[in-house]
């Protein structure tokens, strides 16, 4: 069962970044992303952690990508679809994703035989990350405020409009 | 079970297509879009190695990784809106001015 | 020892940006300048706090923030240069129409970025400081929003600043799975036990080299600089060529360090990796540097250019070199854009090599200043530019690195190549049309000052700084 659904939610999830790659509407991208990250939702509720594939899916597929939709909204390009690129930046990305993916797997190969998948579960409730997010990552937590602050101000200065303009 | 090379095989793949995916596409938001395809698979790493080591310390990460996905989305959005208003277009090689 | 004092630097900085967002709903337009003088009363108090802190070793949260002396080295000449970066910007954003108080609120964000970077030796709150500095910078180069450059500058760096934060997270994640940590220490501890996995820690390390290439700019990760540069406001460029450069090289040698140093059989990659990358940043960044008319651009490429030279620091594993270069870089480079933003007046700027004809007999103090600046960045003595290339080869030539040195310093010849055709063009040609300048300026004249100051002392009178330095890297033994 478990298998099955891997499968499932990984055929979907590549192929919708396939499809992001090779449609060339802004908005069937934005969608195709969101369908992506809830199969990444899932992925997350495979390993246990629950709680992350909730968040996963709430933030991400949720706030961030409506986010992105609204801009394209408000963008509404009505012009043609822009051209093809260049042959060769296609195969100059072709080259270097080939690269990077040998190269990950090999990496990734000398690491498959020591992951250990049985032993003690331990499963990611909320309980669990709230008590570690205010102890142990507590200095973390203070410094996405202070990230937060920095996207706020930077968005709203760059986007308002002022009195004069 | 299934074996957790499988998810480090999908992260790899995710990771590989977003990079491929920022060099192929032409406009600006979804070459954004591409990074964070690729935020996604370092996520869907961290997870992995986290049930690996039976620990939960991966997701926490994670959490972090969301919200800085979430601030850059909130200034990257803001400055493809900027661009937009000065040259009603958003495609990369419309951002040309400057040369050498 | 855990003190909370460790906190307070951070903290005042935070509170400076958070009261000069509220302040600047209160403020009269032509007020605007208070706020200014507001952060520079901060970031004094702030110094203040961090000069208390020296030789107490305060850390805090479990050790996750500390402020050892490099931390502290580092965090003050951040402080200077923010310092330097407000003095230079006064006049110049309500010249250029961006006089609005997020600006100084953004500079002191990405400060407090900064310090994050530089007081933390866990890769997630490394990686959390770095993006609140470049979250701030994305939105600081888009400021001047009538001009598209500036935009256009926003744009591109953002992107290729995403694409290499994307690098860095799966970097940290390999990392984190071949060592089951994010501390810094204890991944360097794995590599030494030298246990299975390395492979995957060592290309984790790789990306996360690579990542951080983005952001100190290194060829041929350097693609975005010359036009972020061009197209962000002037001041703003300086701190970009120093802040995070400068940053980013702190924290490398806080994991490159004591990974070339301890790890001997695994590290030769990582080494070649870095050769290579040095070899390239030199040799690219000054020979592209010779065909630009652009000043902005010039300085762009020598940026580029310098980051070779520190990275040969790196490589020879003399820190004290490499933090006293860094210093040296940080006044000379703020002095050169000081100059540059000297030449400019309401809504025009002047940044063509043609603009600085005959600018020396017209305006003697900003060329003898400016010319100081060019040969200290090209390397001549009694400057301190001399001195950082001479620690930092002859620390190369001791670690049996003579081929890198042949070429840092060939690379050096070709730079003072353009260097000196800036000085030619202000001393001996005629100015074919009239450049006027905004002479009431005392916060940049200040800052000439300061930096022409600091490139002298430095190159002639090192030694006070040299001491607190060798203290300071004595953090990292």
């Amino acid at each position: 069962m478990a298998h099955f659904l891997f499968f499932l939610l990984a055929i979907v999830c590549i192929a919708s970044v396939l499809g992001m790659i090779i449609s060339k509407n802004q908005a069937y991208n934005a969608l195709f992303l969101v369908l992506a990250f809830a199969c990444m939702g899932g992925f997350f509720a495979l390993l246990d952690a629950p709680f992350i594939a909730v968040v996963q899916i709430i933030i991400y597929a949720g706030a961030i990508m409506i986010l992105f939709i609204f801009v394209i909204m408000m963008i509404n390009l009505r012009e043609g679809l822009p051209p093809e690129r260049k042959k060769w930046t296609l195969y100059f990305a072709l080259g270097i994703a080939v690269v990077l993916f040998v190269e990950l797997i090999l990496t990734m190969k000398s690491a498959f035989s020591s992951l250990k998948s049985g032993g003690i579960e331990k499963i990611g409730s909320p309980t669990d990350i709230g008590r570690l997010l205010f102890t142990e990552y507590l200095y973390p937590f203070e410094i996405t405020s202070i990230l937060i602050i920095a996207a706020l101000v930077g968005a709203i200065v760059l986007v308002k409009k002022r009195d004069k303009e | 079970m299934i074996p957790l090379s499988y998810f480090l095989i999908l992260s790899a793949v995710l990771f590989v297509l977003g990079a491929v995916a920022f060099f192929v596409k032409r406009d600006l938001i979804t070459m954004f879009m591409a990074v964070e395809v690729m935020l996604n698979a370092a996520n869907l790493a961290f997870i992995t190695f986290a049930k690996s080591a039976s620990s939960i310390d991966g997701q926490i990460i994670v959490f972090f990784i969301v919200t800085v996905a979430a601030a850059e989305a909130a200034v990257g959005l803001a400055i493809i809106l900027l661009i937009f208003r000065q040259k009603k277009t958003i495609k990369s090689e419309d951002i040309n001015l400057m040369k050498g | 020892m855990n003190s909370f004092s460790a906190l307070i630097p951070l903290l005042i900085i935070v509170f400076a940006s958070l009261c000069i967002m509220i302040l600047e709903a209160f403020l009269k337009k032509e007020n605007k300048d208070y706020l200014a003088y507001i952060s520079i009363i901060f970031l004094v108090v702030c110094g203040f706090f961090l000069v208390r802190a020296w030789n107490k070793d305060f850390s805090y949260f479990n050790g996750n923030l500390f402020l050892d002396n490099l931390s502290l080295f580092f965090s003050f000449i951040f402080l200077i240069t923010t310092f330097l970066v407000i003095l230079i910007s006064m006049k110049y954003i309500s010249l250029q129409g961006v006089n609005c108080g997020e600006y100084y609120s953004l500079l002191l964000l990405a400060l407090s970025g900064m310090l994050i970077m530089v007081s933390s030796g866990d890769l997630l709150v490394i990686f959390l400081g770095l993006e609140v500095l470049s979250i701030s910078s994305y939105s600081l180069a888009g400021l001047r929003r009538k001009d598209e450059k500036s935009s256009e500058a926003a744009i591109k760096y953002f992107l290729l600043g995403c694409f290499a934060s994307a690098f860095l997270v799966y970097g940290i994640a390999l990392l984190y799975g071949a060592t089951y940590s994010t501390d810094i220490a204890s991944i360097i501890n794995h590599f030494q036990s030298g246990e299975s996995l390395g492979l995957m820690a060592l290309i984790g390390l790789g990306m996360f080299v690579i990542g951080f290439g983005f952001k100190i700019a290194v060829v041929p990760f350097h693609m975005w600089t010359p036009d972020v540069y061009e197209g962000a406001p002037t001041p703003i460029t300086a701190f970009f060529s120093v802040g995070p450069k400068a940053v980013g090289f702190a924290v490398l040698l806080r994991v490159l360090y004591p990974y070339l140093k301890n790890v001997q059989d695994s590290s030769k990659a990582i080494f070649l990796l870095l050769c290579i990358i040095s070899v390239l940043t030199m040799v690219v960044g000054n020979l592209i540097a010779l065909r630009q008319t652009n000043l902005k651009r010039i300085l762009a490429y020598s940026s580029i250019a310098h980051a070779g030279y520190l990275l040969i620091a790196i490589l020879a594993q003399d820190n004290a070199s490499l933090v006293f270069y860094l210093t040296v870089y940080i006044f000379m480079n703020i002095g050169a854009f000081a100059a540059v933003i000297a030449l400019g007046k309401k809504d025009k700027e002047y940044l063509e090599l043609e603009d600085y004809a005959g600018i020396g007999f017209k305006y003697p103090w900003i060329g003898a200043t400016f010319s100081v600046f060019l040969l200290s960045l090209a390397g001549f003595p009694p400057t301190g530019g001399f001195l950082a290339k001479f620690y930092v080869f002859s620390a190369a030539v001791r670690q049996d690195l003579v081929p890198l040195v042949i070429i840092g310093v060939l690379a050096s010849l070709i730079s003072v190549f353009y260097y000196l055709r800036i000085i030619v063009y202000m001393y001996m040609k005629e100015p074919s049309y009239e450049v006027d300048i905004n002479i009431d300026n005392p916060g940049l004249f200040l800052v000439l000052f300061l930096c022409l100051y600091g490139v002298l002392q430095l190159g002639i009178f090192p030694g006070n700084v040299l001491i607190l330095i060798k203290q300071a890297v004595t953090a990292l033994l």
